[in-house]
C-alpha cells in the first residue's frame, strides 16, 4: 500500500518535519543549563498535550474544556499503580490511556448531542465532577490528598536523573501526538472532520458518519492526553487534584492550540513554545506565582489573541498565503473566511 | 416533618438566591446568544463592591443596591463596548475564550488588589440573624436576598413587557433578522442588554454578600451554579430562571442534608444530564441551544 | 411501469396537532424526473425531509432500492445511493469547491488521488470548472446551488433529491440549472425536485406530484396535472369557482 495514495503530502511538510524532529529529538541534546532544560521539557510536554486537545478541539471543532479529566486519569492511574502495586509507569501509562478512552466513550453519549459552547460547558462539568469525586472518594479509600513518587531513577520506573532524558521522552511523546494529528488531518478523515466542524448536518447528508468520526477524534485525543498525564506525574513526581485535574489545565491546552493555530498540525507546538516561556517570564517579572499579577496579563493576552488572531499564528500565515495566491475579486474576501486549514 | 419543612424553606431561599445570581447570565444569553464565562467574576465584583461600600461609607448593600446597580450598569456597557462588541458575530470559540480570558483577568486582578482573604459583612443586628417561622429557622440575610430576587425578577419582567427598549430586547432575542428589518439597531440592544445583565449581576452579588464569603475565586463557584440554573430552567427564559433556581436550591439542600461533600458534584452531574436530555431546559425554546448569531 | 426505485407508502407525519403529511404514497421509477409541488405549507418540505432521512414518518414507510429508510441516518441513506441538497446552500465554510466535492467522493474510494479526480470531473459536469480552488464562501448564490448538486453527485447517487435548486436564481441561471438536471438523467441519475418555480418544474419534469395541506391531490404528467381542477383550486384558492360561476 502506497501511503501517498491515502495521504496528502506537501513539499512544505519536510520543513515541518525537520522543525518538529529538531525540537523533539535534537534540542534535548543541546540544552545544557538546568533552567532551559526545564522549560524545554514543559514546552514539549504541553505541546504534546495541546496537540492531543487539537485533535478533538481543532480538527473536529468540538471545544472540550474538560481535558483535565483525561490528564488527571493518566497521572493518577500510573501513579497509583506504581505506588501501591509496583507496576511500571510504562504499563500504567497504557492503563491510564485505556481508562481515559472508556470515560471518553461514556461521556460521548450525552455530550455529542450538544454543539459549541454547550459541549464546552458539559465537558467542563465532567472535569470538575471528576475532581470533586476524587476528593470525595477519600472518605471511602485511605488515599492521601496528594501523591508523591519516590525519587528512584531508572528507565523501567520512568524516572530520570537529568532533565535531558525527560526532554527526550517528552519529545517522543510530542512526535507521537503530531504523527496522529498528521494522519488524521491529511487522510480522508481530515476531510470528514473538517466537514463535521464546518457543518455537521451537511456532513451527514454527504455521507459522513458524523458520530463515528467525532468519536474517533475524541478517543484518540483522550488516550494521548492521558499519556501526557503520566509523563507529567513522572516529571514532577507529585500530583494532587488541584494540579492535574485543574480547570486551568483544561483552559491552557486549547489556549496554546489557538495561539499557534487551531486545527493546524504544528500550531499547538508553536503555541506552547511561545506561551510557556512567556508565562515564566511574566512570573519572574511580576513576582511570585501566587500573587496572580502574571495571570492578569495572561488573561489579557488570551483576550487579545482570540479577538485579534482567532486563527492563530499559523492560521494567519495560511491566510496571508491564500491572499497572495488568489486573484483580487470575490475570492479575496473569501480568504478572510478560509480560516483554519490543516 | 419539621426537618422537611426546614429543608423546604432553606431550599426555596437558596433557590431564590441562585435564580438571582443566574438572571443576568440568562438575559445576555437569551438576547445576544453569548455564554459569558466571566459571569461569576462580575458577581464576585458585586460582592466586593458591597463590601467596600459598607466598609468605607457604612451604607449597607440592602440600601446601597441601587448604587451598585447603577455602577454595574456602566460596567456592563463598558464590557460590551470594550470587548464583546468585537466578538459578537464571531465564532463561538472566540466568545468562549474571550470571556474565559476576562474571567482569569478579573479574578487575578481581584487577587492582586484585595488578596485571597475571605471577607464578610455583618448587617443584621445581633439577635436578628434568624427568625422562626412555623418552627423553621429562617436566616434573615437569605430572606432579604430572596425578597430582592423576587423584586428584581418581577421588575425585569415588567421592564421587558412594557418599555420600548425592553420590547426591542425581546424582539432581538426572538429574531435578530426580523428585529433589524423593523428598524431596531441590534448593537444598541446588545449594549443595553449587557448593561442590564451586568447591573443585575452586580446587585445580586451585593445582596448575597452578607450571606456568602467574598474572595477572588468565588465566581467560579457561582458561574457553574448559574450554568446549571439556566440550563435547568430554560435558555433565554426569565420565568425558567426562577424555576431552575428553585429546583436547584431544593435539590442542593436535599443532597446537602444527605451528603454535604457531594453538593457541588450534583450540580455538574445535573448539568451534564440536563444538557443531554433536554438541552433547551424546562421552559426554554427548543433549539435555543443551537442558536448563534452567525 | 418498471419497478420503482423510491417508494413512499402511506406516510403520515404530525407536528403536535398539525398533520404536515397525511397518508401520502408515491412511486419514483429509475431514470424519472419527478417534480413535487404544492402551495406553501402543503407538506413538501416535510415529505422531502423524510425521504432524505432527516426524521422518520409517524406512520407508513419509505423504501429506497429495496431498503426501508426507517431508522437509518442521513449518512447511511446517502451510502445506499439517495442523496439530498439543501434549499439554503450549506457549504463547508473552510473548504474549497474541490475539497467539498472530494469529501463526498471519499465515500466510495478513500484514496486521495482517486477522489480528487472524481471531484474534478464533477466540478466540470456541474459547470464549476475554473472555481475548483475557490473557498466556498466566495461563490455566488447560483454557484453555491451548483456546489450543492456537485457535493450530492460526489456520493455517486442513484437518486438525487433537489430542494428548490432554482430558488433565487435569475432566468439565465435557471436555464443552466435546467440543463444540468436534464443532464443528470442522461447520466443515469433519477431526480426528485421540490420546486416553487412552476415554469421550470413544468419544463423539466416527467411527472408532477401535487400536495395540498398534507395530502396528495394529483400525480401525473405535467400537462394533465396543471389542468386538473383540484390543482388549480389548490393554487388559486376556493374563490375562483365562485368567480367563474
Amino acid at each position: 500500500m502506497n501511503p501517498a495514495r491515502y495521504l496528502i503530502l506537501r513539499p512544505a511538510d519536510l520543513i515541518g518535519l525537520a522543525l518538529a524532529v529538531a525540537a523533539a529529538l535534537v534540542l534535548p541534546f543541546l540544552v545544557r543549563d538546568d533552567y532551559s532544560a526545564n522549560v524545554l521539557v514543559l514546552i514539549l510536554l504541553y505541546a504534546g498535550l495541546a496537540s492531543s486537545w487539537n485533535i478533538i478541539g481543532g480538527l473536529a471543532g468540538q471545544f472540550s474544556l474538560g481535558h483535565s479529566a483525561f490528564l488527571g486519569i493518566g497521572a493518577y492511574t500510573s501513579t497509583l499503580l506504581y505506588n501501591y502495586a509496583g507496576i511500571s509507569p510504562w504499563l500504567g501509562m497504557l492503563a491510564g490511556g485505556s481508562i481515559s478512552v472508556v470515560l471518553a466513550l461514556l461521556i460521548s453519549y450525552p455530550t455529542f448531542r450538544m454543539r459549541g459552547v454547550f459541549f464546552a460547558m458539559a465537558t467542563l462539568a465532567v472535569g470538575e465532577t471528576l475532581r470533586i469525586l476524587l476528593i470525595y472518594s477519600r472518605k471511602f479509600f485511605p488515599l492521601p490528598y496528594s501523591l508523591s513518587i519516590d525519587y528512584q531513577p531508572g528507565l523501567a520506573r520512568m524516572i530520570f536523573e537529568d532533565r535531558a532524558s525527560y526532554a527526550l521522552l517528552a519529545g517522543c511523546y510530542l512526535l507521537t501526538c503530531l504523527a496522529c494529528t498528521f494522519v488524521l488531518s491529511r487522510s480522508y478523515t481530515g476531510f470528514y472532520l473538517r466537514a463535521i466542524r464546518d457543518n455537521d448536518e451537511a456532513a451527514d447528508a454527504a455521507g459522513v458518519p458524523v458520530r463515528r468520526y467525532k468519536l474517533i477524534a475524541f478517543l484518540v485525543s483522550a488516550f494521548l492526553t492521558a499519556l501526557g498525564g503520566t509523563l507529567m506525574a513522572q516529571y514532577v513526581l507529585y500530583i494532587e487534584p488541584g494540579t492535574v485535574l485543574s480547570i486551568e489545565l483544561s483552559v491552557d491546552l486549547p489556549l496554546m492550540a489557538i495561539l499557534g493555530g487551531i486545527g493546524t498540525i504544528l500550531g499547538p507546538l508553536v503555541g506552547a513554545a511561545i506561551l510557556l516561556p512567556l508565562r515564566e517570564t511574566l512570573v519572574e517579572m511580576l513576582g511570585g506565582a501566587a500573587s496572580g499579577a502574571h495571570l492578569v496579563l495572561y488573561g489579557f493576552l488570551l483576550i487579545l489573541i482570540v479577538v485579534l488572531l482567532p486563527n492563530g499564528l499559523l492560521g494567519g500565515l495560511d491566510r496571508l498565503r491564500a491572499l497572495t495566491r488568489s486573484k483580487p475579486g470575490p475570492s479575496a474576501d473569501a480568504a478572510k473566511t478560509a480560516g483554519v486549514q490543516p | 416533618m419539621q426537618a422537611i419543612l426546614q429543608l423546604l424553606v432553606s431550599g426555596v431561599l437558596l433557590g431564590g438566591v441562585y435564580a438571582l445570581g443566574a438572571l443576568g447570565l440568562n438575559l445576555i444569553f437569551g438576547v445576544a446568544k453569548v455564554v459569558n464565562f466571566a459571569h461569576g467574576e462580575f458577581l464576585m465584583l458585586g460582592m466586593f463592591a458591597a463590601y467596600w461600600l459598607m466598609t468605607l461609607t457604612g451604607i449597607n448593600p440592602y440600601l446601597g443596591a441601587p448604587i451598585i446597580g447603577a455602577a454595574f450598569f456602566l460596567v456592563g456597557l463598558a464590557f460590551y463596548a470594550g470587548l464583546m462588541r468585537f466578538t459578537i458575530y464571531k465564532p463561538e470559540l472566540t466568545q468562549v475564550f474571550a470571556t474565559l480570558g476576562l474571567s482569569i483577568l478579573l479574578q487575578n486582578a481581584a487577587l492582586v488588589a484585595w488578596s485571597a482573604d475571605y471577607r464578610t459583612i455583618q448587617i443584621m443586628p445581633a439577635g436578628w440573624e434568624s427568625i422562626q417561622v412555623l418552627g423553621a429557622y429562617v436566616p434573615t440575610n437569605r430572606l432579604v436576598a430572596f425578597l430582592y430576587a423576587v423584586a428584581i425578577l418581577l421588575a425585569v419582567l415588567v421592564f421587558l413587557r412594557s418599555t420600548f427598549i425592553g420590547r426591542a430586547i425581546e424582539a432581538v432575542s426572538q429574531d435578530l433578522v426580523a428585529a433589524r428589518l423593523m428598524g431596531i439597531d441590534p448593537d444598541r440592544v446588545f449594549l443595553m442588554t449587557f448593561g442590564l445583565g451586568i447591573a443585575i449581576t452586580g446587585v445580586a452579588g451585593g445582596v448575597l454578600m452578607p450571606s456568602f464569603y467574598a474572595f477572588p475565586s468565588v465566581g467560579s463557584f457561582f458561574v457553574l451554579v448559574a450554568f446549571v440554573v439556566v440550563v435547568l430552567g430554560g435558555l433565554g427564559s426569565i420565568a425558567g430562571t426562577i424555576l431552575g433556581g428553585l429546583l436547584l436550591g431544593l435539590v442542593e439542600t436535599g443532597i446537602g442534608y444527605v451528603a454535604p461533600d457531594l453538593k457541588e458534584a450534583t450540580h455538574f452531574v445535573l448539568l451534564i444530564l440536563l444538557l443531554a436530555v433536554r438541552p433547551h431546559g424546562l421552559l426554554g425554546v427548543k433549539g435555543a441551544e443551537k442558536e448563534t448569531l452567525k | 411501469m418498471s419497478p420503482s426505485l423510491l417508494s413512499v407508502a402511506g406516510v403520515t407525519k404530525r407536528f403536535g396537532g398539525l398533520v404536515a403529511v397525511d397518508d401520502v404514497s408515491l412511486e419514483v421509477a429509475p431514470g424519472e424526473i419527478v417534480g413535487l409541488i404544492g402551495p406553501n405549507g402543503a407538506g413538501k418540505t416535510t415529505l422531502f425531509n423524510m425521504m432524505a432521512g432527516a426524521f422518520p414518518p409517524d406512520r407508513g414507510d419509505i423504501v429506497f432500492d429495496g431498503h426501508s429508510l426507517r431508522g437509518r441516518s442521513a449518512a447511511t441513506i446517502c451510502r445506499l445511493g439517495l442523496v439530498r441538497t439543501f434549499q439554503i446552500p450549506q457549504p463547508f465554510g473552510s473548504m474549497t469547491v474541490l475539497e467539498t466535492i472530494q469529501t463526498a467522493a471519499l465515500l466510495h474510494d478513500r484514496s486521495i488521488a482517486a477522489s480528487r479526480a472524481a471531484a474534478l470531473a464533477i466540478a466540470r459536469r456541474v459547470g464549476l470548472e475554473g472555481r475548483e480552488a475557490s473557498p466556498t464562501p466566495s461563490l455566488t448564490n447560483a454557484q453555491k446551488k451548483r456546489l450543492e448538486v456537485a457535493r450530492a453527485l460526489g456520493a455517486n447517487p442513484k437518486l438525487i433529491l433537489l430542494d428548490e435548486v432554482m430558488a433565487g436564481l435569475n432566468a439565465a441561471e435557471v436555464a443552466r440549472m435546467l440543463i444540468l438536471v436534464q443532464q443528470l438523467r442522461r447520466d443515469g441519475v433519477t431526480v426528485v425536485l421540490v420546486e416553487h418555480n412552476m415554469e421550470a418544474v413544468l419544463r423539466v419534469s416527467d411527472r408532477l406530484v401535487v400536495l395540498e395541506t398534507g395530502r396528495k391531490i394529483a400525480d401525473g404528467p405535467p400537462r394533465s396535472v396543471v389542468e386538473d381542477p383540484a390543482v388549480i383550486r389548490a393554487y388559486l384558492g376556493e374563490g375562483t369557482e365562485e368567480d367563474a360561476a
